[in-house]
């Protein structure tokens, strides 16, 4: 499938996107142009020949006679990927988003009664849910940690608190790299050699790394990482990324392969049981190919994501990766100065564990934390009077009786700094009218 | 052939109390049926559901506008946080009518909680919702009037229950309970209106002024009879779960009905034990001879011999301690002991009493049978001072489930923990309540949940403070009249009859058509006015 963009009609070359400002970048996001989009961990902004790569390629596969299950496990468009985030083909898998591929390993993990698995509270909702189902299906034991919160928490911290709940009978490490509700980015390569030295294999939602940071997946050290495609990396809605690690690379991550069963659609033997796991640097099986077989599924959805990706390329993910923090952290910065770093639930002393989600307290009285009414309004009222999209995010918060509810903004690429002071500025005024 | 429309119209007679309560003191009360037409709580159930599917134990949203769900924001991961949004347009009847609001939520809870009357319900709220126990013991012993508990109560606070707003409610658990829907649906935790401040709970006085937030409302009416006709203050289009087909409902002790019991078990009888007291069963050993001499016999009919405290069919149930009863064989005799028995003054009460003393005296035992009414009967089965004082050494009574999912504590917290109220005898062992707590905290986890309940069962039938006597349904009665029609049994709430339902089969010329209710409330006034 040829999925190149035709060349301007005058003929005229455009400089590579590398090279050209944010301001012409943000050009090409199908955006509104009054909008002030700050939501992006919710879902992205599609570019626009993303938009025309599903639209195009839907047309071209719809009413032929063409052979479409070849193109469903997408092998030139996960290779393609699979380079960009530092793995092969065989590891990469195009999901429909973050949460299916957290679903379809975990119930892949093999797991036992008494079997432990240690998460947190803060993880997304699909994750708890799948371990519940874990829980009843085969009395696998879900032990759950609260994690700190607030503009001084250190990773030290963090890492103390899962190894303090680490048991003999603790098998799997799961948690989010960013957690959606205070954005603190978990210190993900720590918690992963903590995995190692236990000997557990981790499990990562990682829906908001993609497209956001310039991740090498293998040298996290995880074993398993699953990818929305829809939110930072600006994909269609209804796509993932699920890294699934299919080789021993010892300096990364010296355990052998995770028992896993994969949760197929179509592709797998019928007869006998594919190879064992590999205990080298080549793999013995395509579990990609496994997880990805749906028989007639959206071509032009793998296209569309794939043209993302490339875009991402071609922009420069390390250069996405210092502007989408870099206006983090200036927004961090205006956030703290007008509400106070107490106000922060998001990490901002270690550098380590920003990321650009913010979430904060917007009122005076510490009260309103656990009044989701107020901090719903207050949401709402910046999107409709103000065009200002942002969210609100509710989580535990250690040794508070209380469900806190806060406001969350994300920064992107496509956003800007003049932007982000005018809405740190309207919602200092807001909250002001509100407290 | 497709069931008749309900028709409006005509005078349903029912047998029962003509004395209404106030909501508070409608558990295990047997005009709860009516209750649940006059006061809305929070969640109900369908009555309409058929029997045994999930809709008929299923908590649906009343009050509520919706179940709240970690899906909807209502709840969150760590499962100790309620959100509860009212749903608008649910007035009392008052004068102009009042929209009912968060804050008459947190009066009729605490109400619920006071010195003043102890509902048997308690033991399910207190373990649950967080602060509320402690709200409840910090009632000062001096407090005597009505303005004397308003003041109580305005100037302290539910740590764990509070409102956003007038729509909007915060429910804090002290940990998770995948019962709490459950548990606010009972008809006893209904809101309580301002005007209530007036008056203690559940007295004489509110009685007499008892306001309405359901589809009927009781009405003044001649000595000896309950009427309720129309609340005009209800409108059908903010209530999901109850018709209105009838114009009046009347209540008198006189009118005649038959049994139907429901499809499901309770634990009726069970015989209480003292230990408490300064009387003979404080021996563990008297206890086990009283155990082994009960006979578990009962009408023929759908009564089963109950050797486990969780009857069939419910949450916890274990079987093989049917299969193999707890050992009482080594168990020796109760000569010349004697024992007074408590038991409530009713048909099945008496007869299980009796039954008791003829066991007892096969070892020995002399016995004295003490009859209650309902209102003293109440009393020493939620108050320990009496056990304490000796005036009982075994209590006959009854308990059936208040919802029918996902309810492994709803037998063995109120009849086994020695903290319940609605278990004035306590335990002989304190393992039993470290059990119940294990397992309470675990609730969400049912596997741990259940198997800590088990052993707790194991434990305090081999302790004999709690004796098993049948199994057997609810007692339901409805009424004979073959006009009636639309009658259902609420599986939840212990089995109570759905009267919202019900409509008459009546003759053209004495009943109109169903008519849609009116949208706005004074219209709804005028309407009663001249009908």
């Amino acid at each position: 499938m040829d999925l190149t963009v035709a060349a301007p009609p005058n003929g005229t070359r455009k400089p590579p996107l590398r090279e050209q400002s944010w301001a012409r970048i943000r050009e090409l996001f199908a955006l509104a142009p009054d909008a002030t989009h700050l939501n992006t961990g919710t879902v992205g902004a599609m570019p626009r020949e993303v938009l025309d790569t599903a639209d195009r390629v839907t047309r071209e596969w719809t009413g032929g006679l063409l052979d479409v299950y070849p193109p469903t496990l997408y092998p030139e468009h996960r290779a393609t990927i699979a380079k960009a985030y530092g793995i092969d083909q065989d590891e990469l898998v195009i999901s429909h988003n973050a949460t299916e591929g957290m679903a379809r390993v975990i119930h892949g993990l093999d797991l036992r009664a008494g079997d432990e698995v240690l998460t947190t509270s803060h993880e997304c909702y699909s994750v708890l849910s799948n371990f519940n189902l874990l829980r009843n299906r085969h009395g696998v034991v879900i032990r759950t940690i609260t994690p700190p919160t607030g503009f001084d928490v250190r990773a030290e911290e963090v890492v103390a608190l899962f190894e303090q709940s680490i048991t003999p009978r603790t098998k799997v490490l799961a948690f989010a790299g960013i957690t959606l509700f205070t954005g603190m980015m978990l210190p993900i390569r720590a918690l992963c050699e903590l995995a190692h030295r236990h000997g557990l294999t981790t499990v990562i939602d990682g829906a908001l790394l993609a497209g956001m940071l310039d991740c090498d997946f293998r040298a996290t050290g995880a074993d398993f990482i699953s990818c929305s495609g829809s939110k930072f990396q600006c994909g269609p809605l209804g796509t993932g990324l699920l890294y699934v690690r299919n080789k021993v690379h010892p300096e990364h991550n010296p355990l052998p392969l995770p028992e896993f069963w994969p949760i197929i659609s179509t592709w797998y033997p019928m007869q006998g049981a594919p190879p064992p796991r590999t205990t080298t640097s080549v793999e013995s099986c395509n579990i990609g190919d496994y997880l990805q077989s749906a028989g007639s599924a959206s071509i032009a959805r793998g296209a569309a994501l794939a043209r993302a990706c490339e875009l991402w390329d071609e922009i420069g993910r390390d250069r996405i990766e210092r502007r989408v923090f870099e206006l983090a952290e200036h927004a961090r910065g205006r956030l703290a100065e007008r509400f106070g770093t107490a106000a922060m639930y998001s990490p901002g002393s270690d550098p380590g564990l920003r990321s650009p989600l913010i979430a904060f307290h917007p009122f005076t009285d510490p009260r309103d934390a656990w009044n989701v009414k107020k901090v719903a309004e207050f949401v709402a009222r910046l999107e409709s009077e103000h065009r200002i999209w942002t969210r609100w995010t509710e989580f535990d918060v250690p040794g508070s009786p209380h469900q806190h509810y806060a406001a969350r903004i994300c920064t992107h690429i496509f956003n800007d700094h003049t932007e982000i002071d005018r809405a740190v500025d309207v919602m200092g005024r807001l909250a002001a009218a509100m407290s | 052939m497709t069931d008749p429309q309900p028709r409006a119209g005509g005078d349903l007679r029912l047998p029962g109390d003509p004395e209404l309560p106030e909501p508070l003191a409608t558990h295990g009360h047997p005009m709860t049926a009516v209750a649940r037409l006059c006061g809305r709580q929070l969640f109900t159930y369908r009555g309409d559901a058929t029997p045994g599917s999930w809709q008929a134990v299923a908590p649906v949203p009343d009050l509520a506008s919706a179940i709240p769900s970690i899906y909807n924001a209502g709840l969150g991961a760590r499962g100790t946080s309620y959100v509860i949004r009212l749903r608008p347009n649910v007035f009392w009847d008052t004068e102009p009518p009042r929209a009912v609001v968060a804050q008459d939520v947190i009066r009729g809870l605490k109400r619920l909680c006071t010195p003043f009357h102890t509902s048997t319900a308690l033991p399910y709220l207190l373990s649950t919702i967080r602060g509320l126990a402690e709200y409840r013991d910090g009632h000062p012993e001096s407090l005597r009037t009505p303005a004397d508990l308003a003041e109580y109560a305005a100037a302290h606070e539910i740590a764990g229950v509070f409102a956003l707003d007038d729509e909007t409610l915060v429910v804090e658990l002290s940990h998770p309970a995948l019962d709490l829907v459950d548990i606010l649906a009972m008809p006893c935790v209904s809101p309580a209106p301002v005007e209530y401040d007036a008056y203690l709970p559940d007295s004489p006085e509110v009685r007499r002024n008892l306001r309405s937030t359901g589809p009927y409302r009781p009405m003044p009416g001649p000595a000896g009879r309950l009427v309720l006709a129309h609340n005009p203050a209800w409108r059908a289009e903010s209530e999901p779960v109850r018709g209105r087909h009838l114009d009046t409902i009347t209540i008198t002790r006189d009118a005649t009905g038959t049994d139907r019991p429901p499809a499901f078990l309770g634990l009726d009888p069970y015989l209480a034990l003292n230990t408490r007291g300064p009387g003979p069963l404080r021996s563990r050993e008297l206890r086990r001879a009283v155990a082994r001499a009960v006979a578990r016999s009962g009408p023929s009919g759908t009564a089963r011999p109950a050797h486990t405290i969780v009857p069939p069919g419910h949450d916890g149930h274990q079987e093989s301690t049917v299969d193999r009863p707890v050992d009482f064989t080594d168990a020796g005799r109760a000569d010349g002991v004697e024992l007074t028995v408590a038991h409530p003054d009713t048909r099945r009460g008496g007869a299980a009493a009796r039954q008791v003393a003829l066991d007892l005296a096969k070892i020995g035992a002399k016995v004295h049978l003490r009859p209650l009414a309902q209102p003293a009967y109440a009393v020493l089965m939620t108050r320990r001072e009496h056990a304490e004082a000796g005036e009982w050494d075994i209590a006959v009574g009854s308990w059936h489930a208040d919802w029918l999912h996902a309810n492994g504590r709803a037998f063995l917290l109120p009849l086994c923990h020695s903290g319940s109220v609605t278990n004035p005898g306590g335990n002989g062992d304190p393992r039993v309540d470290e059990l119940i707590d294990e397992a309470l905290a675990a609730q969400d986890d049912p596997t741990r949940s259940t198997a800590a309940l088990r052993e707790a069962e194991r434990r305090a039938l081999a302790d004999a403070a709690i004796i098993p006597v049948l199994f057997r349904p609810p007692p339901v009665e409805v009424p004979r009249d073959p006009a009636v029609r639309g009658l259902t049994t609420l599986s939840a709430l212990g089995g109570a009859l759905d009267l919202a339902g019900v409509w008459l089969d009546l003759p053209d010329t004495s009943i109109g058509t169903t008519k849609p209710a009116a949208a706005d409330p004074a219209e709804l006034e005028s309407t009663e006015a001249r009908s």
